[in-house]
């Protein structure tokens, strides 16, 4: 007798359930997922004790009739997709045809739904994945899933649910992200019958945006809008100066779908190189637009993976379209190409009128920062408004958002003098900012003291100085690329296969920097030729360096010689505890204006800080 | 041991032996000097392994014997002491009295049995030089060794005899910089190739003053220099050194000649513009007439001609400056020639009898 055979349904369908329905906010992401390719434009979602006793998505999408109501119970049974070819250009979000099976076979469902030409509606009560019963029901147009004690019959994964709070915080953050990249549709998410996220079909993503993020990391974000004839970007990124300890709210959508990608992560820390410490990640919500022909979104059964068919490409793009809103920062008369749809352009600054609320003023020592470097320098203190987490109160805020945003603006403006384009804090300052600024003194010879249309600034006078020789010093090697000192014994290189294919992909922008390497056959390199600066010692190995700078960010963006030409800057640079003149602090200053990234130093930390009148009126007791 | 020694003789030999000792190692004898008296006078000894010096000088032995004592500690009394004779004395507990007009020191050292001691030198050939042309030779290639630790062959002198010629060649993967000469005698010399590491180079160029000869005495892993009173031996850097013939050009297209001072002058008066290292000075080329140029963002740039006697097409080549410079500078004929195809191929200059200087220019 053979011992190989074929699982019966129920079995496959547990197995992908597995896959597929990890937890309830799995869950919601499928069933949301299919209310929005059905068309719908309100979505609500109820959950009790975090999912474990109730999920009920509630949709006014096109609905099914009863036919289709049994189908879509079927394994792989999918309206979304007829053919093979189509999986190659998937413009919906399910595919697969396995979520609802594999979610009815762990839990009670309901299935209640209405097509818009039928009267009347088909109600199916599905146990464990086996159909109880199919009755005719009264219901509006649209489907509502009703999904009850979740892997009732899978102890072992039931036993893997975390406390509430944590599936709480899974399923607000799917909702979120679902809100975020459908701002046409509403969304409504209770807990428990106590509405956490309500957002109308009319709120842009701005306003969705500042309750995902909080109203203080709104204030720091830059648009970004940047599109060539295959790929479209937009969304926000982070100021420099704002980041974040893990990639946690670098959150990326491709084509709608909320997704993780080394590319474009390695395409982030390219565009903030020199702009954020090393393990630090700057916050972003990125909007990625590619012909669906170019991803491929069959990699995971959540789709949580995309692969791109050529991530050089993405990540160039991506990177190219980050640096630019970073450049935006300092060319502040440049317009930044009009936003186009998700991105209206009146909508964007309006948080950046809000005064800071959240900030805390815990610690009587630490004076609290506003804005970005707050962040960063004074991460800590600011426990209480974790931006990632939207309490219960939120709503209110969220409703009230447009209410309470827009009045106050005028007078902040009066008050404080802010202008459209800057933020409250001076590293969103723009260098008519930095020319304004009044130098009263400096402090221990390390810190400049200033005053500045917004509040207090202090500069380090080190990583200033730092930052304007590391312009100087780069832009004179850059001014000289392609120069080359032949040598007159070259030098042979055996690498590995994959360091093989790392360099043959690079070689055209290695040579342009002034290196002359060609491929001798194999994994054989003859190096002829290097940048005339470049250190007589170790070519070899310097060249393998520069491949494993490659493979970690396969952009040509980082300098080969970047260390040195840092290690120069920071040499040559005022030191803390010089004294410097008052004519030499203005000169640092000017210099600064015109540098083209004056916020930080070359290693990322920040150059200066401002504390802003508000939180000086605040320490004061003169304001609440 | 117990001796006396006039200061000034005493002093001038520990300056030979010092510049080897190394503060940080972690062989505490070799921080010591070893003196050796005996019938003949006093020898004073250093090593670092690699190399080793002995030099002799004259004393008044009254008891033979050996002792160690710390190198840097020993010249920094013998150099307060101004004229006259020390008298030095030891016994078996490692502790050498110095004494010097009323001055008395007793200094500790380390057992004489531990310091390292030379291995048999298996001597295959001997080669006289002139010390004064030796040294010549050393300073007209010695800028061109390699300091790239990774390509351990280039960190040496080439030296490569070859029918009773011989070739001493430096390079660093840029430029590379020989001499040739014919050796005089009436033996044959054998055919071969040694590498002299840097370091014997300049102890070498510290202790050829004066006239006279050195004796160069080679073995399969050792050479040995034999100047008047002092010896220095050092083991030889092993492995092949490129092939360096390939890398000069068999045949030009064009020559110049040109004066060497005054053209350096030149050179190093344009090349004050260009603000770091690896800037080019270019070097345009017409129908008799040269002109340098140099140009830098942030200086402003310089340019200045050169008569001299060219009938070729025209060309515009770059080089470091520094490149030549250090020929230029070393060299002492009055005028030199550069040799050239194009801008792209490597460049010779000559200059000295036996002198080739090879550089490669650099590309825009």
């Amino acid at each position: 007798m053979s011992t190989i055979r074929i699982l019966p349904e129920e079995v496959s369908n547990r197995i992908a359930a597995g896959e597929v329905v990890e937890r309830p906010a799995s869950v919601i992401k499928e069933l949301v997922e299919n209310s929005l390719d059905a068309g719908a434009s309100q979505i609500s979602i109820q959950v009790t004790r975090g999912g474990r006793t109730l999920i009920q998505v509630t949709d006014d999408g096109i609905g099914m009739d009863s036919e289709d109501a049994l189908l879509c119970l079927e394994a792989h049974a999918t309206s979304k997709i007829k053919t093979a070819s189509d999986i190659e250009m998937i413009d919906c979000f399910g595919f697969r045809g396995e979520a609802l099976p594999s979610i009815a076979s762990v839990s009670h469902m309901s299935i209640r739904t209405k097509p818009e030409d039928c009267g009347i509606g088909t109600e199916i009560l599905i146990d464990g994945g086996v159909i109880r019963s199919i009755s005719e029901v009264g219901s509006p147009t649209g489907t509502t899933i009703t999904v009850k004690s979740i892997f009732y019959n899978l102890p072992a994964r039931r036993k893997f649910l975390r406390n509430v709070n944590t599936e709480e915080f899974h399923i607000q953050e799917t909702v979120l992200l679902q809100a975020l990249s459908n701002p046409a549709v509403g969304f409504q998410l209770s807990f428990d019958n106590r509405a956490v996220i309500l957002v109308q079909k009319n709120h842009d993503l701005s306003t969705r945006a500042t309750m995902l993020l909080g109203k203080d990391t709104m204030s720091e974000m830059l648009p970004v809008e940047y599109c060539d004839d295959e790929m479209k970007i937009s969304g926000l990124v982070a100021r420099p100066g704002l980041s974040r300890t893990s990639r946690k709210e670098q959150r990326i959508f491709v084509n709608g779908r909320a997704i993780d990608s080394n590319t474009i992560y390695y395409a982030l820390r390219d565009a903030y190189h020199t702009l954020v410490m090393k393990g630090r990640y700057p916050p972003v919500l990125l909007f990625l637009e590619v012909n669906p022909k170019f991803v491929d979104v069959n990699v995971h059964p959540a789709k949580r993976e995309v692969r791109f068919r050529n991530d050089r490409l993405v990540g160039q793009f991506v990177a190219a379209g980050v640096q630019r809103a970073l450049r935006g920062l300092i060319v502040e008369s440049a317009p930044l190409p009009g936003p186009e749809r998700r991105l209206p352009s009146s909508s964007i600054p309006a948080p950046v009128f809000l005064p800071p609320e959240t900030l805390s003023t815990e610690s009587p020592v630490m004076p609290t920062v506003d804005g970005s470097v707050a962040a960063s320098v004074a991460a800590p203190v600011r426990g209480t408004g974790t931006p990632s987490k939207v309490e219960g109160g939120a709503t209110d805020v969220a409703r009230s958002q447009a209410k309470e945003a827009f009045p106050l603006a005028p007078d902040e403006t009066l008050d404080f003098g802010y202008s459209k384009a800057t933020g409250p804090s001076v590293s969103a300052a723009n260098p008519a900012e930095i020319s304004q600024l009044r130098v009263l003194g400096a402090i221990a010879n390390l810190f400049l003291i200033a005053e500045g249309s917004e509040g207090l600034v202090l500069i380090d006078q080190h990583a200033a100085h730092e930052r304007v020789l590391y312009e100087k010093v780069l832009k004179q090697a850059i001014s000289k690329d392609g120069t080359q000192q032949g040598l007159l014994i070259p030098i042979t290189v055996d690498l590995s296969n994959a360091d093989t294919k790392i360099l043959n992909e690079n070689l055209e922008d290695i040579n342009k920097i002034g290196f002359g390497i060609e491929n001798f056959g194999g994994n054989t390199f003859i190096i002829n030729g290097v940048p005339p600066h470049f250190p007589q010692e170790n070519i070899g190995g310097m060249l393998r360096d520069m491949i494993d700078e490659l493979r970690d960010s396969p952009l040509m963006s980082k300098r080969v010689d970047e260390a040195r030409i840092a290690r120069t800057a920071c040499k040559a640079a005022v030191k803390a505890h010089d004294p410097l003149s008052d004519a030499e602090i203005r000169s640092l200053l000017d210099e600064m204006l015109v540098a083209e990234m004056p916020y930080t130093c070359p290693h990322g930390r920040p150059t200066m800080i401002n504390i802003s009148f508000t939180e000086l009126e605040k320490r004061f007791g003169r304001r609440q | 041991m117990k001796i006396s020694v006039d200061t000034k003789s005493l002093m001038d030999s520990l300056r030979k032996v010092l510049n080897i000792v190394s503060p940080r190692t972690t062989l505490p004898v070799l921080n010591n000097i070893l003196l050796t008296a005996d019938k003949t006078g006093l020898s004073l000894s250093t090593t670092d392994l690699e190399i080793s010096i002995v030099t002799r000088l004259e004393a008044n032995v009254s008891e033979e014997g050996e002792v160690t004592i710390p190198a840097k500690k020993f010249s920094q009394i013998i150099g307060t002491f101004t004229e006259g004779e020390v008298a030095l004395e030891s016994g078996s507990d490692m502790v050498t009295s110095i004494a010097c007009g009323s001055a008395k020191f007793k200094i500790m050292g380390l057992n004489p049995t531990e310091f390292p001691r030379q291995t048999e030198f298996k001597e295959q050939q001997k080669i006289v030089f002139n010390k004064r042309e030796l040294a010549g030779t050393l300073r007209k290639i010695g800028y061109a060794v390699s300091n790239d630790q990774t390509r351990i062959v280039l960190n040496g002198i080439l030296m490569s005899i070859h029918d009773n010629s011989i070739t001493m060649v430096a390079t660093d993967g840029r430029r590379l910089a020989l001499v040739e000469k014919v050796v005089n005698t009436s033996d044959k010399l054998v055919d071969g190739d040694i590498i002299l590491p840097t370091k014997v180079v300049n102890e070498l160029q510290k202790v050829m003053d004066g006239d006279g000869d050195v004796v160069i005495k080679l073995s399969e892993s050792q050479a040995s220099f034999d100047l008047d009173n002092t010896v220095i031996t050092s083991k030889l850097i092993e492995g092949s050194y490129p092939n360096y013939r390939q890398v000069i050009p068999a045949s030009f297209n064009n020559s110049v000649i040109l004066p060497r001072e005054k053209f350096n002058e030149i050179l190093n008066r344009v090349a004050l513009v260009l603000s770091e290292t690896g800037a080019s000075v270019k070097f345009k080329l017409e129908t008799d007439l040269l002109t340098l140029s140099a140009a830098s963002s942030e200086i402003g740039e310089a340019q200045e001609p050169v008569e001299l006697s060219f009938q070729g097409d025209p060309v515009t080549i770059s080089f470091n400056p520094v490149y030549l410079n250090d020929p230029l500078k070393n060299l002492e004929c009055d005028d030199f020639t550069m040799r050239f195809n194009d801008e792209f191929k490597p460049v010779v200059v000559l200059g000295d009898e036996g002198f080739l200087y090879v550089i490669m220019p650099m590309r825009n």
